[in-house]
């Protein structure tokens, strides 16, 4: 150990200036982290954060190879190879060093950055180890990668050439599904957590046994198959046999969907070539405020059987102000199709209520059990609700509404944060603990007006003394169903655009 | 006690070639060993191969009594290896590098560190990248000498240094080192041959003979003989006779197994005509040419 130490001190002493960099860029993010800002993510996501988490991620892998190639493991010149050194104390003081100067103050960032966000990191010791676990995780690969190159310069172009492979290994991983029907679907989470832990279960013998060994093209080969080949063929797999949302419960519900008879003020636009036509639908068999349907594309064939099939994927499902719901269907020549077949697919999103927790508007962060932590930032004309989990993204599959007893919400529409259309994120695509949702929420049809599918954030204008009212519900089925509707008379159906 | 560096049929190949053929080494406990061949003769591959810097492809070696392949810290604090083309760590001060290879070794004696830091006139508090290559050495020699250790190995030392910077470090590594063993390859035969007790003779990874230096000097001889007229080879031209030379009516060869008694006596018996014959003593330099010679001349043909 006292040799491991004077190694460690020999690094710490070469490396400043990137454990210098290391520093300031985990202080600068951080400090940014903790900011509360009444811009939504999106805002920051592409400017400053994603340019301190980048450089944070440079740094972390420069100052990895600054402290590897000062004992060299490639190559047959290095002074120290010839000199006294137990290669476990040489491992040791790497470990060590980046235990210090990595793990240490991403630890420490973490406490900062939760603290500030109104989580009490006492309370998640064991997800801030798993973030540590994370971190390693992520840094094996340049380890492994300095270990097998003898300078900076081979280091970034080994990087960049790693980098693009596991880019390509993980895209296949994660990438939302494909699945027969066309639809896209999302990879499920545990992927991404498998992932996580398959670097440091596969990387870390290997850098152990190229410091005991010095075996550099069989680590090297090895090191390739582990990261390269093995998610890629882990994720064809996958892409073979995965099943979104398996919960057998729900596998056999069935909604009923019929187009409603009659038109509803028809309007014929003579000699128009283009047009926008309404059909009522109607839902059945699972209450409608736990649905989520979304049309996903529409077709029709004229009537008789001939001319070509016109199909349109900007149909679209709205309310109108009778509560009636209406498929939305731009489609051109109407005046040469007075009937035709109609065939509209859908994606319905099933739900079950899980949660409901009342919240006052108070200022500060407000802890909302089992949802993470909210607070208002004041806006212009109100305040804006901003979100935050600790450790994990909200979970995939949830819906969160967010609405006060007078509905003095933006517009009488339930705002909703849905977390049904991103892909599984993995934890370690994020450099911060907390993960904010201020710009994702969504509004989608209530009771009342017309209000659409609608995304942005909502404004509170009247942050009142009654409770905010937060509500969970839980993904539990997907289906893709196809309403036929023979014979539409288009001249019936037809509204000016 | 068997010999601090001993190789049993020791073997490199980089791919389809030879590097270290077969070799059979011995370098006797409180040698000076030189270890001399031509370019690409296999001298830095082998030294590689005892320090468990490559790996052999056959054969084994023992260096301290253990397998080379087996060097531990424990042995490496006993010795000391200084090669013309090591990477060291040029970012270190002469006194950071000097203080930061202590903890390493118990033997350091910091008295005798200061006393070859003196002696090279080495500038402390200059990083070793800004160093010359001369001064390089010395700081490398100096880390290695300063834990006394029982075995010195030196490869190409003297490769690009002047001749008063040779002369310093061959001093110093003679008086620092009294009773180490040395295991040195060098082009440099002209400053071995002053202080080499042992030298090796390697050619395409081959080990062609290995014996005293003072046997050696011995044993290897200039012939110049003189005729009336040019003289015929004779077609039983002696195996240890090399690189036959005639110019007008002399006669000149080098003779690798020369005895005071047997060769005149050979010479008479296939020159009885010769009129004069003289023995010259050869350099260092001089054998090593001929035999490179030689065996350049025995490949072509």
């Amino acid at each position: 150990m006292r040799q491991a130490i004077h190694i460690f001190r020999k690094d710490a002493r070469h490396c400043w200036p990137f454990v210098a960099a290391v520093m300031a860029l985990t202080a600068v993010h951080a400090w940014q982290a903790s900011v509360d800002t009444p811009l939504p993510d999106y805002y920051r996501l592409f400017t400053s954060d994603s340019l301190i988490a980048l450089l944070m991620v440079l740094a972390w892998w420069l100052v990895i190879g600054a402290a590897v190639h000062g004992e060299c493991l490639t190559g047959d010149r290095q002074f120290w190879t010839t000199r006294p050194y137990s290669w476990k104390s040489l491992l040791a003081a790497k470990l060590v060093f980046f235990a210090v100067f990595l793990a240490l103050p991403f630890f420490i960032s973490d406490c900062i950055i939760l603290k500030a966000s109104g989580f009490n990191p006492l309370d998640l010791i064991p997800g801030l180890l798993r973030r540590q676990c994370w971190l390693l995780a992520f840094l094996v690969l340049p380890f492994i990668v300095a270990a097998l190159t003898r300078a900076t310069r081979e280091l970034v172009l080994a990087i960049l050439v790693s980098f693009l492979a596991f880019y390509v290994a993980m895209s296949v991983l994660t990438t939302p599904l494909v699945n027969p029907t066309g639809m896209v679907r999302p990879a499920p989470e545990w992927i991404g957590v498998a992932a996580t832990w398959l670097a440091p279960v596969l990387g870390l013998p290997l850098v152990v046994w190229q410091y005991a060994r010095r075996r550099t093209i069989l680590v090297l080969v090895l090191a390739i198959a582990c990261f390269g080949l093995v998610p890629v063929v882990a994720g064809l797999w996958l892409r073979m046999h995965w099943r979104p949302y398996p919960d057998s419960r729900y596998r056999n519900v069935a909604v009923r969907l019929a187009a409603d008879p009659g038109p509803a003020d028809p309007v014929i636009a003579e000699g128009r070539a283009r047009g926008l036509i309404g059909i009522p639908v109607t839902f059945n068999g699972w209450p409608r405020d736990m649905m989520i349907p979304r049309v996903m594309g529409a077709g029709v064939w004229p009537e008789p059987k001939e001319g070509v099939p016109y199909g349109s994927s900007d149909a679209s499902l709205t309310a109108s102000s009778d509560g009636r719901e209406w498929i939305w269907v731009p489609i051109r020549d109407l005046r040469y199709w007075p009937k035709v077949d109609m065939a509209v697919t859908f994606e319905l999103a099933l739900y079950d209520r899980q949660r409901r927790a009342d919240m006052f508007s108070g200022s500060g962060w407000t802890r909302v059990p089992g949802f993470g932590n909210v607070r208002l930032l004041e806006g212009v004309g109100g305040g804006y609700p901003v979100w935050r989990t600790a450790i994990q993204p909200a979970e995939l599959g949830w819906t969160y509404g967010l609405r006060d007893a007078q509905k003095q919400l933006a517009s009488d529409a339930m705002w909703s944060l849905v977390m049904d259309d991103q892909p599984a994120s993995p934890a370690w695509f994020q450099a911060s603990p907390v993960y904010t949702y201020a710009g994702k929420f969504m509004s989608y049809v209530a009771s009342g007006a017309a209000a659409g599918t609608n995304w942005g954030m909502p404004v509170v204008r009247h942050p009142s003394q009654e409770p905010l009212v937060f509500t969970a519900r839980r993904q539990v089925a997907t289906f893709y169903p196809k309403l036929v509707i023979p014979q539409v008379r288009l001249a019936g159906y037809e509204i000016p655009r | 006690m068997s010999s601090p560096i001993s190789t049993d049929n020791l073997s490199k190949a980089f791919r389809r070639t030879e590097a270290v053929n077969a070799l059979d080494l011995e370098v006797p406990e409180g040698s000076i060993y030189a270890l001399i061949g031509p370019n690409g003769a296999g001298k830095t591959t082998t030294i590689k191969l005892l320090m468990n810097i490559l790996r052999a492809s056959a054969g084994s070696a023992e260096v301290l009594g253990v397998d080379s392949r087996r060097l531990s810290p424990r042995e490496f604090a006993r010795i000391g290896y200084v090669s013309e083309n090591q990477e060291m760590p040029e970012w270190m001060t002469v006194d950071y590098f000097l203080s930061y290879l202590r903890p390493f070794y118990s033997a350091w004696d910091d008295a005798l560190a200061e006393d070859l830091v003196r002696q090279f006139e080495l500038p402390r508090d200059r990083k070793l990248r800004h160093l010359s290559r001369g001064m390089r050495m010395k700081a490398a020699l100096a880390s290695s000498l300063a834990y006394r250790p029982e075995l010195v190995v030196l490869d190409e030392p003297f490769t690009g240094l002047d001749a008063l910077v040779r002369d310093e470090f061959t001093r110093s590594l003679l008086e620092r080192a009294e009773g180490t063993t040395i295991l040195i390859s060098s082009h440099d035969l002209a400053e071995i041959e002053n202080f080499a007790s042992h030298v090796g003779y390697i050619e395409e990874g081959r080990l062609k003979f290995a014996e005293e230096m003072s046997t050696l000097a011995d044993r290897f001889r200039q012939v110049e003989l003189t005729f009336e007229a040019p003289p015929p080879l004779p077609a039983d031209w002696p195996a240890a006779w090399m690189r036959p030379e005639t110019s007008a009516a002399v006669l000149r060869f080098i003779d690798s197994r020369f005895d005071g008694e047997r060769t005149p006596a050979q010479i008479r018996s296939l020159f009885p005509e010769a009129r004069n014959v003289e023995f010259h003593a050869m350099s260092l330099r001089e054998i090593f040419v001929a035999l490179a010679m030689a065996g350049r001349h025995a490949k072509a043909a």
